[in-house]
């Protein structure tokens, strides 16, 4: 017998390979964003690597729209949500889990992608290095906002949890490319504290509103 | 089991329970009926924990329930035998799930994912957790529907082994079935 933790892990993790068009959807819209900056800018290598980090953190950012709605959405439709609600465990670590494949499954691949991509756009090594914990750091916040989104718009569309999402990632989106620019300073250090402390209060405040945003839905 | 005590509900300002009181004793069966829209769905749900926000008391001592809702909270990308393993309320042995899914004529589907069964199988599909089910209280919202006669006798007779064994159920129809059970209309 498995618990319940595992078996939501199990399960979300089986729904997304089943269903290739949800992660692998994400992973082709990335790569095409990322192949038009440098069609439309030109293959100017100075250019391009000065704009590379704002280019990939906003390629990534609009590629997560597409999969923020597959997290509590799909489970409210067909009544998991209420088997859940129902078994009288913790919707927090629930929630957590939840995210968290969302996260693997959509965000950690386009974080490899990006490392290699990031050549594509000359960002230097050192600085795509610093790409890859920024993201690391920052994918998780955009999840969590995704999902936040998500829990509040359960019965409407994605485009309303979308337009709430962007403006939510504006500062994990601010300091992952501040982060980036200044990969050579000082200044990197300060930026990569405040991504990693907006990720560690992000992490109960945000999921315990998940929370609050789909106890509404039942009230 | 459970006791109910003066519990009301409204929806949108619009009561929907008024002042409601009756037990669920062990080994108790309630054939809960009512017009549609006369809150049986609702009353399930506050029964279960899904609804928070109701006035009145709900006292209850059993110490897992079983939850049967309208949607029957399978995935269409899995196949038969997922949605049944990885069913939050799955609480079995393996090996009885193999001889539950000939008994419910589900073994030659048992890798067919969800989308490509009709409504009635995916109707067995859920009811297969109620026939594996070890809980204590079982809330089922309109279990027969959807079935033909053969899987209807299959349920009745699942219900009525779950009561043998102590568990208590309360279910929504609006048909008269062959169980013995105390009638709650709403």
């Amino acid at each position: 017998m498995k618990n319940f933790y595992y078996k939501t892990f199990q399960r979300d993790s089986k729904v997304y390979l089943s269903r290739s068009s949800s992660f692998l959807g994400t992973i082709v819209f990335f790569l095409i964003t990322i192949t038009l900056y440098p069609l439309a800018f030109g293959s100017d290598e100075e250019q391009l690597a000065e704009l590379a980090s704002g280019i990939i953190w906003i390629s990534i950012l609009l590629a997560n729209l597409l999969s923020h709605q597959f997290i509590f959405n799909e489970d409210y439709k067909d009544g998991s949500l209420d088997l859940v609600l129902a078994s009288g465990k913790s919707l927090f670590l629930w929630a957590s889990i939840k995210i968290f494949v969302n996260w693997y499954f959509s965000s950690l691949p386009l974080i490899f992608l990006s490392l290699l991509t990031s050549f594509m756009l000359y960002l230097p090594f050192d600085a795509a290095l610093i790409l890859a914990l920024t993201l690391f750091l920052g994918t998780p916040i955009l999840s969590m906002f995704g999902a936040l989104a998500g829990a509040l718009t359960l019965e409407r569309g994605n485009i309303v949890g979308s337009s709430i999402v962007i403006p939510m990632c504006l500062p994990a989106l601010i300091l992952g490319i501040l982060a980036i620019q200044s990969y050579k300073n000082e200044e990197l250090f300060f930026y990569i504290f405040l991504l990693a402390a907006f990720l560690f209060f992000s992490i109960p405040i945000l999921i315990a509103s998940c929370l609050g945003a789909i106890r509404l839905h039942f009230e | 089991m459970i006791k109910v005590e003066n519990l009301s509900y409204s929806f949108n300002d619009f009561p929907l329970l008024e002042s409601l009181n009756f037990e669920v004793n062990r080994s108790e069966i309630i054939h809960l009926k009512g017009e549609n829209g006369s809150g049986k769905s609702t009353l399930l749900k506050i029964l279960c924990g899904i609804l928070n926000n109701f006035q009145g008391k709900v006292l209850s001592s059993a110490k897992n329930v079983f939850f049967l809702g309208h949607n029957l909270g399978l995935k269409d990308s899995l196949s038969v035998r997922d949605n049944v393993l990885l069913d939050y309320r799955f609480n079995s042995e393996v090996d009885s799930l193999n001889e539950a899914l000939k008994l419910f004529e589900l073994n030659l589907i048992k890798d067919t994912k969800l989308f490509n069964l009709s409504q009635g199988q995916r109707k067995k599909v859920s009811l297969l957790q109620l026939f594996l089910s070890k809980n204590d209280f079982f809330l089922l919202d309109e279990p027969f529907a959807n079935l033909d006669k053969k899987g209807i006798e299959l349920i009745e007779n699942t219900i009525k082994s779950h009561q043998k064994r102590g568990a208590s159920i309360i279910f929504t129809s609006h048909e008269d079935h062959n169980i013995s059970s105390r009638d709650l209309v709403l």
